[in-house]
């Protein structure tokens, strides 16, 4: 095997500057997968502020996803501080979450399906299917005018806070944005037949070189947006406050960003791995959908495919709970604010599945101020699965006589978007 | 007769104002004190318009009677409506969060047409002064906070961060600080949530003054 050394300096279609560096040197491939973000000290700066502010500033790590990081952020300080929710407002902070792990997931689609189908980018793709390309933006739409109804503003939603879910919501927006995410399912299906065709493999028979995964353990066998409980595909099940045992956080000289294993090997979070664990869940119409577009849980790049199918089935189930909340209720869900005596201490950890994967947020709070925090993103847990990943990818570009540098350049980078298009939260 | 407005001419009667005469060809010319058949007073001069000359007419209360030409689109023209609106505003005691006319207020809607800073979100705010989230014990800091975000987060249900930054008149500041002390809050909570956004600005020392000089005299 001759030797070779490329650079993909800050991977296209990427939000946040990534550098990936494929040295291959008789028979060995190594990649070294850089972010080259400046850090941002998230973790640093809000010691000493008031809990309370700390999910609104921490909901800044991500402006794609936003929601997750609020949620995640007032469920670590609500632990933390002692305050439960009432159970209709926790279940509105669920829907939100749900509709953003949609919105997400459907984007990153549209972002990543160029790779799959040729077109090079979104640009090029849109002028090449101008018709499905308005159908899936007009999808997205609905999405967000059904997260506008639970939730308000998408971005840094100001209603959701500590003990607080300060947006009204009446039975007649909870049936809006059930039926719109009715019509979002119908539509996904309709969209299947056109994309069954088009959506080719990239790199058929390439396999995952680690599968290790990693996903929350469902709540009484019920999608879990939230949980108690960390599930790895190795059958080992670790409670949320004890994930630093299982968890390695380590620092690398050529990225800015943490790496962390899993008992000091890679494993990958994302909506591969949810589906893999939760494939008991799944209905027969979203089973159908993965047999139509040909799912292969193995191959790393079909991670689009996984959350293409994520999004069909987390449609229909949203739209089931919030038919059964509105039947619930009588009128409308006031406002909520509880009495603000935050002056507690305590420790809190939480668990949120994130479009990308696994979310922590960790915090210790002592007199209503924020001691210590740390945050685990689904991107750092991806980082180093997406560098072995990587290399298997390069050797097995070499084995099929992949030779040209620009074709694994391609291979490299449609790789790293189909893991993750997003990646300023590892630098937070 | 004929009367040309920024090069669009129209046919009008005799006595006619130059403010109906520019809603005929669609020219919105920006005005505070006119309610048309009852006061037409030009004490604003909000409304002010130039001939292409430079003799300046207030278009409330100016009647053609021969054909002119005149020009209600100028840089200069927008500086003097400018001007005349800050005086104007200099004498209004601004307590948006007392106010109970949210979002029909004349004063707030031509501060944003003219550029003008000073009013607060309160204005903009859909809660009525009786639903205040500060008496719900949610600091709020719309009090502070310049307007012109259509109060976005509050009607989102959440409450104001203040993120556009602080308004820069100082008793209007004090005055808000009174209101927070009045309604039992810390005014190191409200400078502490203030400093998430405006850390790296100047006029925060503005506000951390005018905060001192209120629990001196407290």
């Amino acid at each position: 095997m001759s030797s070779m050394r490329l650079v993909i300096e800050e991977v296209p279609a990427v939000a946040g500057k990534v550098n990936v560096h494929v040295d291959r040197d008789r028979g060995k491939v190594r990649i070294e997968f850089g972010v080259v973000q400046e850090p941002r000290f998230f973790e640093r700066f809000l010691k000493g502020r008031p809990a309370v502010q700390v999910p609104y500033v921490m909901s800044r790590i991500c402006g794609v996803c936003s929601v997750v990081h609020l949620t995640c952020s007032i469920e670590a300080v609500e632990k933390a501080l002692g305050l439960v929710p009432k159970p209709e407002i926790h279940m509105l902070r669920s829907i939100a979450k749900g509709l953003e792990i949609v919105q997400n997931n459907f984007i990153h689609v549209l972002m990543a399906l160029p790779d799959f189908t040729g077109h090079g980018n979104v640009i090029t793709f849109s002028k090449a299917y101008p018709g499905l390309f308005n159908r899936m933006m007009e999808t997205n739409k609905m999405i967000l005018e059904a997260y506008n109804r639970i939730g308000g503003r998408f971005v840094h939603t100001p209603s959701l806070g500590v003990a607080v879910h300060g947006k009204p919501v009446s039975r007649y927006e909870l049936q809006t944005a059930s039926r719109l995410l009715r019509q979002v399912a119908r539509e996904l299906e309709d969209l299947t037949l056109n994309l069954e065709d088009m959506w080719k493999p990239l790199a058929e028979g390439f396999t995952d070189p680690a599968p290790e995964y990693c996903c929350l353990n469902p709540v009484e066998n019920w999608y879990p947006f939230f949980s108690e409980e960390l599930r790895f595909s190795d059958g080992n099940v670790v409670k949320a406050e004890n994930y630093g045992e299982v968890l390695n956080e380590r620092n690398v000289s050529y990225s800015n960003s943490h790496y962390v294993l899993y008992r000091n090997s890679p494993f990958h979070v994302g909506s591969r791995a949810r589906l893999q664990a939760y494939v008991n869940m799944l209905s027969q119409s979203v089973l159908e959908l993965e047999k139509t577009l040909r799912l292969d849980f193995l191959n790393p790049f079909d991670n689009v495919k996984s959350q293409y199918i994520e999004v069909a089935y987390l449609a229909d189930i949203l739209s089931h709970s919030l038919d059964e909340l509105a039947a619930s209720i009588r009128g409308r869900i006031e406002p909520f604010y509880t009495e603000r005596s935050f002056n507690n201490s305590g420790e809190g950890v939480a668990l949120a599945a994130a479009p990308r994967g696994v979310l922590i947020h960790h915090y210790k709070i002592t007199n209503g101020r924020l001691e210590y925090a740390n945050i685990i993103t689904p991107t750092v847990m991806n980082a180093r699965h997406m560098e072995v990943a990587g290399e298997a990818l390069v050797k097995w570009a070499y084995d099929n006589g992949i030779e040209c540098d620009e074709r694994v350049k391609h291979l490299v980078s449609a790789l790293v978007r189909a893991y993750d298009p997003c990646l300023p939260c590892s630098v937070h | 007769m004929k009367v040309k407005i920024d090069g669009k001419e129209v046919e009008v009667e005799p006595g006619t104002t130059l403010l109906s005469a520019a809603e005929k060809v669609g020219i919105e010319i920006p005005r505070l004190c006119v309610i048309p058949g009852l006061y037409e007073g030009s004490s604003c001069r909000v409304c002010l318009v130039k001939t292409p000359a430079g003799r300046l007419f207030p278009a409330c209360n100016y009647r053609v009677y021969r054909d002119e030409e005149f020009v209600s689109n100028s840089l200069d023209l927008w500086e003097m409506r400018r001007v005349n609106f800050e005086l104007i505003l200099k004498f209004h005691r601004i307590e948006c969060w007392q106010c109970y006319r949210k979002g029909q207020c004349s004063l707030a809607t031509l501060s944003k047409e003219l550029m003008v800073e000073g009013i607060p979100v309160c204005s903009e705010c859909p809660l009525s002064p009786s639903e205040c989230l500060l008496q719900k014990g949610i600091l709020c800091l719309g009090m502070i906070t310049q307007s012109g975000c259509r109060a976005e987060c509050l009607f989102s249900g959440g409450e104001c961060w203040g993120c556009r930054g602080p308004i820069s008149r100082r008793d209007l500041i004090e005055r808000a600080f009174e209101h927070y002390i009045e309604l039992g809050y810390d005014v190191k909570a409200v400078i502490s949530k203030a400093e998430i956004f405006w850390n790296s600005l100047s006029e925060l020392k503005i506000v951390k003054e005018a905060a001192d000089r209120v629990v001196d005299r407290e």
